[in-house]
Order: C-alpha cells, then sequence, then structure tokens
C-alpha cells in the first residue's frame, strides 16, 4: 500500500489545482452561461476530475 | 492608370449576412500619395481593403467591373513600378501559409482558454489512475471481507493497457466533445468568424486550421495520458509492451480524431455548441450500438478501438477498411464543415 501513497497524492493534487483554477477563474467572470455562478461552483466541485473540463468547454461566455 | 488614378472603386458593398459593411463606396486615391486609412473599430477599414484584395485577386489579376486601379504608383504599400493591378507578396496568397498563421492563433487559443491544460491533466491523471485500481483491487476487496479475494486475479500491465484503452473510450470521447463543440460555433455566435473571414482568408483555410488545432490538442493530451499511464503502470505492475502500447493509443487517436471531425461538422452546422455537443455525442452512442451488429463492424471507425484491444493482447486483429472508413470520413466531415459555413454567408 505504501507504493500507492505518492500516486493517490500527485492525484489529489492535479484534481484540487484544477478546480481551484476553475473556480478562481469563474469569480473573475462578468457573466457564465445561464447566468448562475452557483449552479458552476456546484459542478467544477461535484464533478470530480471532469467539472473543471465542462466548466473551461460550457462555462466561460469569453 | 493613365488618369494618375492608383486606387479605385466606385459602389463597392459587402455584406456579411444581414449587416452591410460596406454600402456602395466610392473611393479614389491619386497616384504617388500617402493616404491614411482611419476609422473606429468596425468602420470597415479592412473589409475595404480586404474586399478590394479579393476581388483582385479572384478576377485572376484583372480587377473586376467594381474595383479599378490597384496599389501601383502609390507610397503608401510600397508597390512601385507600373503594374496596373496588385501584386500580391507570394506567401500571402498562398492558402497554407494562411493555414498555418490561423492553425497558430488556433494553438493560442487552446492555451489562452486552458483548454489544452485541462484536457492534458485530466487524461494525465486517468492514466495514472488506471493502474493503481487495478493493482490494489485486489487488497482493497481484502478489507472489505475474505472469501472474494480468491476470485481476483493478479492483474498484468496489458490488462491495465486494456483498461486505460476503456478510459480512452468513455472520458477520451467525452472530453475531445468537449473541447471541440465550440469550435465554430463559438466563433459564430460572437461573430469572431466574421472578423477572420472578412479577411483574404478561405474558409477551406479555417476549417483546416480549426481540425489540425484540435489534433495538435488531441496528440498532446493522449500524449501526457500515455505518460501518467505508462509511469505508473512501470512502477505498480511492470512495463507493458512499448511498441503494443504506443500502436494501441494511435489507434485509439485516429477514432477520437474521427469524433472531433463529427464534432466539428455539427459546430459549423447547429448555433450553439452545447446542441453540436449533444448531437456529436448521440452519433458515437448511435455508432457504439451499430458496432456490435457483426456485419458493420469491419467498416466502422468505433472497430479501432477494437483492433487496439487487440494489439494489445497480442492478436492479428486489424481493421484496415475501418481506417479507410475513418480517414474519408475526417476528409468529409472537413469538406461538409466549409460548404456549410459557405452556404451561412454568416
Amino acid at each position: 500500500m505504501a507504493k500507492l501513497i505518492p500516486f493517490l497524492t500527485l492525484l489529489v493534487v492535479l484534481q484540487v489545482a484544477l478546480q481551484v483554477l476553475a473556480l478562481r477563474d469563474l469569480a473573475r467572470q462578468r457573466s457564465v452561461t445561464g447566468n448562475n455562478k452557483w449552479v458552476w461552483a456546484a459542478i467544477i466541485l461535484l464533478g470530480g476530475l471532469l467539472g473543471p473540463l465542462v466548466y473551461f468547454a460550457a462555462g466561460r461566455k469569453e | 492608370m493613365s488618369d494618375g488614378v492608383a486606387i479605385q472603386c466606385l459602389g463597392l458593398t459587402k455584406r456579411f449576412g444581414s449587416i452591410t459593411a460596406l454600402d456602395r463606396l466610392d473611393m479614389a486615391v491619386p497616384e504617388g500619395t500617402v493616404v491614411g486609412f482611419l476609422g473606429p473599430n468596425g468602420a470597415g477599414k479592412t473589409t475595404t481593403s480586404s474586399d478590394y484584395w479579393s476581388r483582385s485577386i479572384r478576377g485572376g489579376g484583372e480587377p473586376s467591373d467594381a474595383v479599378r486601379g490597384g496599389w501601383a504608383g502609390t507610397t503608401t504599400f510600397g508597390w512601385g513600378g507600373s503594374a496596373p493591378w496588385p501584386i500580391l507578396p507570394q506567401p500571402l496568397a498562398d492558402n497554407s501559409v494562411i493555414t498555418l498563421v490561423l492553425l497558430k492563433k488556433e494553438l493560442t487559443e487552446h492555451v489562452r482558454t486552458y483548454k489544452l491544460l485541462i484536457a492534458s491533466v485530466v487524461l494525465l491523471a486517468f492514466g495514472m489512475a488506471t493502474p493503481l485500481l487495478l493493482a490494489y483491487l485486489p487488497e482493497i476487496l481484502e478489507l472489505s471481507g475474505d472469501e472474494i479475494v480468491v476470485l481476483v486475479p493478479d492483474f498484468t500491465a496489458a490488462d491495465a493497457v486494456k483498461s486505460y484503452l476503456d478510459s480512452l473510450g468513455q472520458v477520451g470521447i467525452l472530453t475531445v466533445i468537449l473541447v471541440s463543440m465550440g469550435s465554430i460555433a463559438l466563433e459564430r455566435e460572437r461573430g469572431t468568424a466574421v472578423l477572420v473571414l472578412s479577411k483574404p482568408v478561405g474558409m477551406g483555410s479555417f476549417v483546416l486550421a480549426k481540425l489540425l488545432g484540435l489534433a495538435a490538442l488531441l496528440a498532446t493530451g493522449l500524449m501526457a495520458g500515455a505518460l501518467g499511464f505508462y509511469w505508473s503502470t512501470v512502477a505498480l505492475l511492470g512495463a507493458p509492451d512499448a511498441v503494443a502500447f504506443v500502436s494501441a493509443n494511435v489507434l485509439a487517436g485516429l477514432y477520437l480524431l474521427a469524433v472531433i471531425s463529427v464534432t466539428l461538422l455539427f459546430s459549423s452546422i447547429v448555433k450553439s455548441q452545447i446542441a453540436a455537443g449533444v448531437l456529436a455525442l448521440g452519433v458515437v452512442l448511435a455508432t457504439a450500438l451499430l458496432v456490435t451488429i457483426p456485419v458493420l463492424e469491419p467498416y466502422l471507425p468505433a472497430s479501432l478501438m477494437h483492433w487496439a484491444y487487440g494489439v494489445n493482447a497480442g492478436t492479428e486483429d486489424s481493421r484496415w477498411v475501418a481506417l479507410a472508413v475513418t480517414g474519408a470520413l475526417v476528409v468529409a466531415c472537413a469538406i461538409g464543415a466549409w460548404r456549410a459555413l459557405q452556404r451561412q454567408e454568416l
């Protein structure tokens, strides 16, 4: 199990980094698709790795 | 230019759909003069000059009726001599150079909108996670009970590759549809496509640059995924057969390229990027059903994935026909997108 730890840590770091990047970007946007930032925040936080991908592909208007 | 006029146009009109960018413009510039061409954004400065260019070029060198004269003799643009119509420097007229310029713009956009980064990290993470699950499934099950453990075999690197190909068939498809669905649709919605296309740029170059840009994004993402996968698989399960792994990735990549081109086609037809994404996903799911029919299987791009599984399993199970169909599909989709854009006249 000890071998697993660096990989798991890196996975968590990668996912959190993407989520932080997406949330920071979301906060800076003047308007988003559907005009509801909370829905996008939920998608980013609950969507795991795919959440930020969906946000950057469909959420940003600019 | 006997009358000493270097540039002259009479009644030059240009419409983009319902927008009339140039409304019967009359203009004359005397020979040997320096002329400033000023106006606020959107006034039609570029449209004037590009429309002038394109008419002059399309007429096979002879200015059309609407446009007479040439840049000849104007010190403004540095065209000396006595050529009666504009002579473009060769590279500017070259479609492949225009495509390259647009491709560079595409790549910059992929970086600026974080699409390249996110898609690569997502594939990297899925690649890395695949062998983790397999390597520790027995131990995870051990935590939950006792008897089941006996039934779980020790997984090999080839099992991990198979599992990674499964991910590419799911997460990979979702990823490429998400990054390409807005490719053309968004540019049309925002009107930036008009900006690009009002320059003397062929729509063929426009579509080709989109396709190449997305292919580059796909290649980068696949490489990130493969590296993540290889790294953790070597550490946890041992090295997979490198040649088979690379070949399987190339085949999966070609299938994903087909998915991209279908998405691009929808992106050029429908207005909303979400609709384009849903339609593309619908087509992919439909072919996933069709590929289960044995008669159709050898012809569908989706069977490239079967070839990839076969390469990994070490069986000679090629699908050359499907490969040819995939190539034809990509070309057909690009031409379709090009024609769709031409019809809409933006």
